[in-house]
């Protein structure tokens, strides 16, 4: 209890300083205009991604995590700063400098991997740096707006015990290129006798399938710049590590064709942004490096893509022709049907499909579209919205619970829906955990999410069995694995009454 | 909406909604209320009101997207407050009178408020001590509001990743 009331003395510097020597931290060395260490308490300046409670946490379990993250030092010049002041428990000023930026959204994000470790949540963390007083104030009157314009700079980051460090990690690149760095020499247009800028061609061209998370709730065809919520370069951000794409959104295969620039290092994105200027973004360097000639950028596994039309999304039935369906991905084994695709189609080499996933392919229904689709299932579920007071499904899985809306989704369909998608869960974590009409009411309240998990679902069935209306219809009644089942028993799926109603609105629709 | 200048204790500057400025008004009975000028209208209107700025504000966020709320000084300015809304654990009869279940926590305190109308009818306090959050203070409340309040304290614990809720009512 002492300790925890200490925690939040944190401008009773005394306090502080005790609290520091006790506890695990994993967080960047920060330096200030040279100056390591706050003068008031002697405690060293960081930006912490997490503290952990000594008594049940230990360094080990936090590395076991930590060593597989990228610790990148968020760059001062691209990382703005922001003064502000948190109040503790006791009403005591904790003087801080709020990080924003890639990198700070990066710390955002380590933050959160450590989610079940620590204190209970008692704040909405915020990537800062905690300084006294005297300093905070100095850069507040020198107007400051970057951490570079503060004279911050951010070293590796360490695993701390008190005073010790346990671990320390270096960005991967940098594990590589430390002697490449040191050896780098920007002059003007070359770095290491080389162009800065070559000229594109064969060594530059490539095709590539990459993977996209988005968090829109509605279908995406294409993509628009206008809609690019961060980054530092503008582009479509795209990545070849299916799992880190699922983190931002519902995931996408984007297919691409063109010449990408290769950023080796940090010290050449930084020769690259002198040599082209720009400030606090990397407009500039894009717009140079596309006049170049390249259509896009890597950096490690991600990939910006400059232009849109260059970033070309592969549609539902190309990834359902290529994917082979395991019992083992339904069970969770695998987080998204998208990874799953992926493996299937790295698996087979993108050779030809399975005959059973080929059928769909190969005869796809004429005047198909999903939102023709959902709106079938919508006049077959409640006449297209007006009769939405759904029975009690007696089914175990269902537990008496009534389905929900005009598309009739159930609870169990809900709730598992918003688990796989993280952008879903994010929003709406708290309908993992709703029943009867508790959810009922969280969705009158939500109308977003019964669309979201609509779509989802439909996206979901048309990733399995194509843009087939009559396995989709048997599919919303039955569920993925249901369907398959039938599908395996060669049942007449066509003649189901479900699906009869199913093909009877699809067809007036 | 019509507030007379004297029922007005405290005004300050809370964000700006469409490149105009939003106030956050405290009136002398303790009533928290944006105002400003969405676009398409001439006129200052009252925007969101509420018990506390908190909810004010995470309501005007719901509510306006493009609402840019700004670092408040005062003690009106909550930054740190985290609000969230578990009004789905009321009945419907309820919420179709208006009522709202609303969490607020600052640092180590959550405080629980239900409102009526926007203003705080019912309320309960509690506060993280260790990893157990403890409900020190309650209303008197009829069951079925008592079992949404334990719904809400139980929402909350879990977000808060309490291993356990304990009431110390004294």
């Amino acid at each position: 209890m002492e300790y925890l009331e200490s925690f939040f003395k944190a401008e009773d510097p005394d306090g502080y300083r005790k609290l520091a020597e006790r506890g695990i931290m994993v967080g960047f060395p920060v330096s200030i205009n040279g100056k390591t260490h706050r003068a008031d308490n002697g405690i060293g300046y960081h930006s912490t991604v997490k503290f952990f409670d000594p008594d049940k946490d230990t360094t080990d379990k936090v590395h076991e995590i930590a060593g597989k993250l990228q610790f990148t030092p968020p760059n001062p010049k691209n990382t703005k700063i922001e003064p502000g002041m948190f109040k503790d428990r006791n009403g005591n000023d904790v003087y801080v400098l709020k990080l924003h930026g890639e990198h700070a959204d990066q710390i955002k994000d380590h933050n959160s991997k450590f989610s079940h470790m620590g204190f209970p949540a008692a704040f909405q963390y915020t990537p800062h740096v905690s300084v006294d007083k005297d300093t905070w104030q100095q850069i507040v009157d020198s107007k400051a707006q970057t951490a570079h314009d503060a004279g911050i700079k951010f070293h590796s980051a360490e695993l701390k015990q008190g005073h010790t460090t346990v671990k320390q990690y270096q960005p991967p690149k940098q594990k590589v290129d430390e002697d490449l760095a040191a050896s780098e020499k920007f002059t003007g247009t070359s770095l290491n006798n080389q162009p800065l800028i070559p000229s594109p061609g064969a060594h530059s061209h490539r095709t590539l399938s990459l993977h996209h998370g988005t968090k829109s709730e509605h279908p995406v065809d294409s993509f628009d710049l206008k809609h690019q919520r961060s980054g530092f370069y503008p582009g479509v951000y795209t990545t070849t590590d299916a799992q880190r794409a699922s983190e931002h959104g519902r995931p996408m295969l984007v297919d691409f064709k063109g010449h990408i620039f290769n950023i080796k290092s940090p010290e050449h994105a930084e020769a690259l942004h002198r040599h082209f200027g720009g400030g606090g973004s990397g407009h500039k360097v894009v717009e140079g490096l596309k006049a170049a000639g390249y259509h896009g950028i890597s950096r490690g596994n991600e990939h910006i893509i400059f232009d849109p039309k260059h970033a070309v999304i592969r549609k539902s039935e190309e990834l359902a022709a290529s994917e082979v369906p395991l019992d083992s991905l339904e069970k969770g084994a695998i987080k998204n049907m998208a990874t799953a695709a992926v493996m299937a189609v790295g698996l087979a080499g993108a050779s030809p499909a399975p005959a059973q996933a080929s059928d769909h392919a190969k005869n796809p229904v004429v005047d198909y579209s999903s939102d023709k689709m959902l709106r079938t299932i919508s006049d077959v579920e409640s006449s297209g919205g007006k009769f939405t007071n759904h029975k009690a499904i007696n089914k175990p899985m269902h537990r008496g619970e009534k389905a929900f809306g005009k598309y009739g989704l159930t609870p169990a369909l809900i709730r598992d829906t918003v688990k796989m998608h993280s952008d879903l869960k994010h929003k709406y974590k708290k309908a993992t955990r709703l029943t009867g009409e508790n959810m009922k009411r969280f969705m009158q309240d939500n109308p977003a999410l019964e669309q979201a998990v609509a779509e989802r679902h439909v996206s979901r069935l048309e990733h399995h069995f194509g843009k087939n209306p009559e396995k989709i219809g048997f599919g919303w009644l039955n569920g993925v694995a249901g369907t398959y089942k039938a599908i395996k028993e060669k049942a007449d799926i066509k003649s189901h009454w479900h699906v009869q109603k199913i093909k009877n609105a699809f067809n007036k629709n | 909406m019509n507030i007379d200048e004297k029922e007005i204790s405290h005004t300050e500057e809370a964000g700006t909604l469409d490149d105009s400025p939003v106030k956050m008004l405290r009136t002398r009975g303790g009533l928290f209320i944006c105002v400003g000028k969405p676009r398409g209208h001439a006129k200052e209107r009252a925007l969101a009101a509420g018990s506390h700025p908190a909810i004010v504000k995470y309501n005007m966020e719901k509510q306006y997207p493009n609402f840019q709320p700004s670092l408040m000084k005062s003690e009106m300015h909550s930054d740190n407050s985290v609000v969230d809304n578990h009004s789905h654990f009321l009945s419907d009869e309820l919420r179709k009178s208006g009522h709202d279940l609303y969490s607020i926590q600052e640092g180590f305190s959550v405080s629980f408020k239900v409102t009526h109308q926007n203003i705080e009818k019912y309320n309960a306090v509690g506060q993280i001590v260790g990893r157990d959050l403890i409900i020190s203070k309650i209303s008197k409340m009829d069951p079925s509001l008592a079992k949404s309040m334990a719904g809400a304290v139980t929402e909350k614990a879990l977000d808060m990743k309490a291993s356990s809720v304990k009431v110390e009512v004294k």
